[in-house]
């Protein structure tokens, strides 16, 4: 290694571990960078387990192997009005609210049960209006993102950039779905 | 580059490097001329310069999605159906270069080496003699100064070289080309066929007509050009050439010849006109990065600058001998601007066919050509419209739910029936009340800003109405069910089809450019894009674009050649 590049490496080490500290807990950020959302690391936690909860993994993946919530929410803060912001970052704290008032715990430390009792409240709509404007915006923007998603529409549906083909009578009963 | 007018003089200067002045460009480079491109883009080099081409679906951050702000600030070109987060590199965004509309007109715009030939729709149906006699039968514009019968070996001519896939359909009212294999129908697609056909005596579904290469020959390879491979991308750029820019095929052709220079960032300001030579001799372009004014020379000017954009540079092409733009003793210029009617759609579903879907994709879908007044008056409306018309299936699941269900739902989709979609495409009658002039706010490169004065008449109304009621009738006659007739009410422009302004005819009094598409008063210009359209058909106008450019260039080769330019 030349000394030039030796000495530009100790630079990016020393730099690096002088960064990360504050980088990871002090400021408790959201891994994706947002500009117009506040979202802490322990909030993307929640959603991510949120996310999970909607599509869980089994022998297909999951929201969380898609990145599906950060996906959504990317999606909120670029491509929403501060209206819809609000709402899903109110909704999102009142989510929270609602697993600390019926189990005591946080959504990211609750059971699969509890979880399940909270989606299921959203779900059958027993939840505050910013509740199930959260819900109903996190819901969409996490299918969303799975189904675009490389190990679902790459890995599973075999999504085709370069198709080379058209068939206009191709018979129904060839498809075959794996899932 | 030296410095010198010397070093500054060609043969010949083409003002734009869009699908006709891509053309122009190649005819001239291959007949031995030293040849300018004028640009006022940036360049953008065949693959090279697509940067989202081989991105996969999820290598985009937003899933295609545009954000919030971008579709804020461009209100306009947000509306064009191409425009997204794999393509906005090659669209004009509305704040960059303004315009002023006294009536709304969304004009889509597209400032790049290739200019809107890498985001065109591709579909290429040839004009008939109906459509040139068109004017002069009605009574409307002025009588074309051409027939079919002089543009159809140049359509041939660049049929050949572009690569048109389609079939022989042998139509009076479509002419057939110099096809290479048709994309096929599907069986819906099919079965609308056999039921318009068999339910109406002058009414055809044919495969549209579309620039790609289904089957390349020698010419095409020779391009660097392969075969189509469905992608239906096309608007990122094609890294196989597959369908037809000039970016992929006129302008690397054209290079090949040694005889080109191509300018990106030259913002066209006036054409140089010499009152003692009676004639044009140069350019003068304000550099887009420098904002410098730079004069360049030439024996022929060929304006290709878009039709809007043409009309721009023509109007602010003022001398003492043309005080309202160049050659525009007769007032006309500027004037008769007409575009293409695509506000109604009508939508359908049909449940036959369970049996089959489709694979794959598929560059064109069907086409409708014009049965209305083609071959006589028969509405209350003058002139008709073309139509589109495509069937596909989606796959649909529910989304209720959550958990394992919601997961199982979403990656088990269901077939859904069949649905039929068409659009029209009419033809609009130029008026001299549907015109384009000069502001006197200017933009950062001192040009003045256009101001767009152009709406919609009754002749239209009652087109959209007819569109409505007799596709609503072929769909239900065919068992279409849920048929639904929608006016979009869309302004003028986003149909991207904006022609006229600079018209050709038979008298300098009422027209801009002879048959040759010359300046009737400034005899070494001409203008061969969609300026110079004196009626604008129902069919896409690209391919007549490409045909005009190539006759006109071959022309003013041979008037050089005997020192009449």
């Amino acid at each position: 290694m030349e000394r030039r590049t030796a000495v530009k490496y100790l630079f990016v080490i020393a730099g690096g571990t002088a960064v990360l500290p504050s980088c990871l807990h002090k400021e408790n950020k959201a891994s994706v960078l947002l500009k117009n959302i506040a979202v802490t690391a322990d909030q993307e936690t929640m959603l991510a387990e949120f996310a999970e909860t909607l599509l869980p993994a089994s022998s297909t993946p999951g929201a969380k192997d898609t990145y599906a919530h950060l996906h959504a929410l990317r999606m909120m803060d670029q491509c929403f009005d501060k209206d819809a912001q609000k709402k899903f970052t109110g909704g999102m704290k009142e989510v929270e609210s609602m697993m600390k008032k019926a189990h005591n715990t946080t959504f990211a430390g609750a059971s699969a049960a509890q979880r399940s009792e909270i989606l299921t409240a959203l779900e059958n709509k027993k939840a505050s209006e910013d509740a199930l404007q959260f819900y109903k915006l996190m819901k969409n923007l996490t299918i969303q993102g799975y189904l675009t998603s490389k190990p679902v529409l790459g890995d599973i549906f075999h999504y085709e950039l370069v198709p080379g083909r058209y068939n206009g009578a191709f018979p129904v009963k060839t498809i075959i779905h794996q899932a | 580059m030296g410095d010198t007018i010397k070093d500054r003089t060609y043969d010949v200067i083409v003002i734009g490097s869009g699908i006709s002045g891509g053309w122009a460009a190649k005819e001239f480079c291959e007949k031995g001329l030293k040849t300018l491109v004028l640009e006022r883009g940036r360049d953008v080099q065949h693959i090279k310069d697509y940067p989202t081409t081989n991105k996969m679906p999820w290598e985009f951050t937003l899933r295609g999605n545009l954000p919030l702000d971008v579709r804020e600030a461009n209100p306009v070109v947000s509306k064009c159906y191409a425009f997204g987060e794999a393509t906005t590199q090659f669209f004009v965004k509305d704040k960059e270069h303004p315009y002023v509309q006294e009536k709304p007109f969304d004009w889509i715009r597209g400032y790049q080496v290739g200019g809107k030939s890498l985001l065109w729709a591709r579909q290429t149906q040839r004009w008939s003699p109906y459509d040139f006699e068109g004017p002069a039968r009605d009574g409307f514009a002025v009588d074309w100064p051409i027939r079919y019968e002089d543009i159809a070996p140049w359509y041939s001519y660049v049929e050949k070289f572009a690569g048109i896939a389609g079939d022989k359909d042998g139509l009076p009212h479509l002419p057939d080309g110099e096809f290479l294999p048709g994309f096929p129908l599907n069986v819906v697609e099919k079965y609308f066929k056999q039921s318009v056909e068999k339910a109406y005596k002058d009414r055809y579904v044919i495969s549209g007509r579309c620039a790609h290469l289904s089957q390349p020959q020698p010419v095409h390879l020779e391009q660097g050009r392969a075969k189509c491979q469905n992608r239906t991308l096309c608007e990122r750029g094609c890294p196989f050439g597959g369908y037809f820019s000039s970016n992929a095929s006129t302008i690397p052709w054209a290079a090949k010849t040694g005889n080109l220079t191509l300018r990106p960032n030259s913002v066209v300001h006036s054409i140089i006109y010499d009152e003692q030579k009676g004639k044009a001799t140069g350019v003068k372009v304000i550099d887009n990065n420098t904002k410098d004014a730079i004069d360049f020379y030439a024996k022929v000017i060929f304006v290709n600058a878009a039709a809007l954009n043409t009309n721009l540079i023509l109007l602010n092409s003022t001398s003492h001998r043309f005080p309202n733009g160049l050659g525009n003793d007769s007032g006309v210029l500027g004037k008769y601007v007409a575009f293409h009617l695509y506000r109604a759609r009508v939508s359908g579903e049909y449940e036959g066919a369970g049996e089959f879907t489709t694979d794959g994709r598929r560059p064109t879908s069907g086409y409708i050509p014009r049965f209305r007044n083609v071959f006589r008056q028969e509405t209350d409306f003058l002139r008709g419209y073309a139509a589109g018309f495509g069937a596909y299936r989606n796959e649909e699941s529910s989304k209720d739910g959550f958990g394992m269900p919601l997961k199982q739902s979403l990656l088990n989709p269901k077939l859904q029936s069949w649905k039929v979609g068409s659009h029209m495409m009419g033809e609009t009658i130029p008026k001299e009340t549907n015109f384009v002039s000069l502001d006197s706010k200017k933009d950062d490169w001192g040009m003045p800003l256009l101001k767009v004065n152009i709406d919609y008449d009754d002749n239209d109304e009652k087109m959209i109405r007819d569109y409505m009621a007799q596709m609503t009738e072929m769909f239900e006659k065919a068992g279409f069910i849920n048929v639904k007739a929608y006016d979009s009410k869309q302004a003028p422009g986003l149909d991207i089809h904006e022609m006229g302004g600079v018209r050709m005819g038979r008298d300098p009094k009422t027209s801009l450019l002879n048959k040759w598409h010359q300046m009737h008063l400034c005899k070494n210009v001409f203008v061969t894009d969609g300026a110079s359209m004196t009626s604008t058909s129902t069919q896409n106008p690209s391919l007549t674009y490409m045909a005009f450019s190539a006759r006109a260039a071959n022309y003013a080769v041979e008037e050089l050649k005997k020192g009449n330019l």
